[in-house]
């Protein structure tokens, strides 16, 4: 679509200005019932403007020239609101922009406005968000996913060209893949996370939310490459594109059989659709092999040591002294105290207090280093696999976008929603989820995604897959 | 698994104000997610090195020199100011 568009804008059969009008129109239809925008920007038409007497004097198109996006709110925009849907951040500007930010402005991108998501981005159904939930634009009783609902539905409703999301455990995969759009997890240190309100640092990433896989790689190949504002970013690397380098994908048994506290298992329509896109696979020559990753049955459970550490930790930030709301208390203690406790949810009390436990001294080696030590192993695991596998293949969630309020009282069946796409953060290796067609439940028709998973810079191969696996 | 009073402690530590429903749901919760933690118990993690870095990177350094960021906005969200200073509360108290 990107291509497409840019192809018309130069050949003059549309403008800049048409396009923002679009999806603004579409925005005015759709959002007051999926509530996917937190805010809209009026100047989207000055820069669109700019951008078409840029074309008609003649200059050739960047790469991303007047393509309209919707930005998750916890990427910040400079001069714009920004607040990873929490109340503690209310009312608080930007004073620069992040760096995947920068880099879509150079190549010409135009923002619509930022995306509601779950506060702070934990969450897999953007209900965590202070500012209400986001609905699935399939079905508006069920949720979208998260936490990156909010781009999701915004690309799936067409209230967006493309957009851009964060994924710690599955935040841009899974709702993708409940939204139906595409949605790309890059390798660990490909995108610079300056300027991303940071969850849990040695997970996140910044990544694409797309409407086909075209998209995502174009996209991808903006914002990447090393950025001095974020150390833990690395130079452009692999993917050297150019002829059909994938032959073997394999799929872990692990994921494929993979029961959680019993009941927690794939559902039935899910695991058909996840079986037929093997068969289409293997129709297209591909050799399917079955694979083993024996530390993945612990994932979940050492994810939630690590992040939550990373975010009691990233978090002591917001107390009220420098940004955002601040509680009146009878010393400092109590402003802190009564600033995060109006300020923060629950579920981001919940992490930030689970983080201080496992870190404590005395339970700092039963919990953080086993869990580390653990980490080490699942990353082990993918290396061992990728020796025999180009790529592997895997579903995004067990089972399709849930119902708004069925999950939200319980934490840890929240966290269950994530079994299939954290191990991918905790090895630090590229993903992508592509919609492979829907199931039914209910009269809805529900969209269902496939996952791909590539050794560690090897994004070029989820790419030419995922082209692949969307032209089914 | 985890007590009223550990919960207590963490919020303290964590700087949260809680009320006492808030302090019971998380008590419950808690014990919950560290119960289905203890699976990590299972794994034999004997010679086992901790992963400690998301990337291989070591040791990433910056040219030391002065780098200047339009500060203009980052003082407008200060809560409280005067006469440009970011204000807070007295760190120390008088007994």
């Amino acid at each position: 679509m990107i291509k497409e568009t840019i192809e018309k804008l130069e050949k003059g059969e549309t403008s800049a200005r048409e396009l923002v009008t679009h999806y603004q129109d579409q925005i005015k239809k759709k959002d007051s019932e999926l509530n996917a925008y937190r805010e809209t920007f009026d100047d989207a038409f000055e820069v669109a403007e700019e951008i078409d007497k840029k074309i008609k004097h003649g200059d050739t198109p960047r790469a991303l020239e007047g393509i309209p996006f919707a930005i998750k709110d916890n990427i910040l925009i400079k001069g714009k609101m920004s607040g990873a849907s929490s109340k503690i951040l209310e009312g608080y500007t930007a004073s620069y922009d992040a760096t995947a930010i920068k880099k879509l402005r150079e190549e010409g991108a135009i923002f619509l406005g930022r995306t509601n998501c779950d506060e702070f981005a934990m969450g897999s159904s953007t209900e965590n968000s202070a500012y209400g939930p986001t609905k699935n634009p399939a079905d508006v009783t069920r949720v979208p996913g998260g936490s990156s609902g909010g781009s999701a539905a915004a690309v799936a409703a067409d209230m967006a060209l493309a957009a851009l999301g964060s994924d710690t455990g599955g935040s841009i995969r899974q709702p993708a893949a409940f939204c139906g759009a595409v949605g790309l997890k890059p390798t660990y240190g490909a995108v610079s996370r300056s300027g991303l309100i940071a969850m849990a640092s040695s997970l996140d990433q910044i990544g694409p939310i797309t409407k086909s896989v075209e998209d995502a790689e174009i996209i991808f190949n903006v914002i990447r490459g090393r950025d001095e504002l974020d150390s833990t970013s690395l130079p452009r690397q692999g993917g050297a594109s150019g002829g059909l380098a994938s032959k073997i994908i394999g799929v872990p048994r692990e994921y494929f059989s993979l029961v959680e506290g019993g009941k927690e298992g794939l559902d039935e329509d899910v695991a058909k659709k996840f079986s037929e896109a093997i068969d289409f696979l293997k129709n297209k020559g591909f050799e399917i092999k079955e694979v083993s990753l024996p530390s993945v049955r612990y994932a979940l459970a050492a994810y939630y040591i690590v992040m939550p550490a990373e975010v009691s930790a990233n978090l002591s930030r917001f107390d009220g002294v420098r940004y955002g709301p601040r509680e009146d208390g009878k010393n400092l203690f109590d402003v802190y105290a009564r600033t995060r406790e109006r300020g923060f949810g629950p579920e981001v009390q919940r992490r930030i207090i689970l983080g201080t436990y496992v870190l404590s001294a005395g339970y700092y080696d039963a919990y953080y280093a086993r869990a580390q030590k653990v980490r080490y192993l699942i990353r082990k695991d993918f290396e061992n696999e990728f020796k025999n596998v180009d790529l592997l293949l895997t579903p995004v969630s067990p089972h399709p976008a849930f119902k708004i309020g069925e999950k939200i009282s319980n934490p840890l069946s929240m966290y269950l929603e994530d079994i299939y796409t954290v191990p991918i953060n905790l090895a630090g290796v590229p993903a992508i989820s592509v919609p492979f067609g829907t199931v039914s439940k209910e009269g809805k028709e529900l969209p269902v995604g496939v996952q791909l998973i590539a050794p560690w810079f090897e994004e070029s191969r989820l790419f030419e897959v995922g082209k692949l696996l969307e032209n089914k | 698994m985890i007590s009223k009073e550990e919960v207590k402690k963490l919020a303290e530590l964590a700087r949260i104000q809680l009320t006492v429903s808030e302090e019971e749901k998380l008590e419950k919760d808690l014990s919950n997610i560290l119960g289905y933690i203890e699976k990590l118990k299972e794994v034999d993690i004997s010679n086992v090195p901790e992963m400690t870095h998301a990337t291989e990177a070591k040791n990433v350094f910056r040219a030391d020199k002065e780098v200047l960021r339009d500060d203009i906005l980052l003082r407008e969200q200060f809560p409280e100011s005067e006469r440009g200073y970011l204000k807070v509360k007295g760190v120390f108290e008088r007994e």
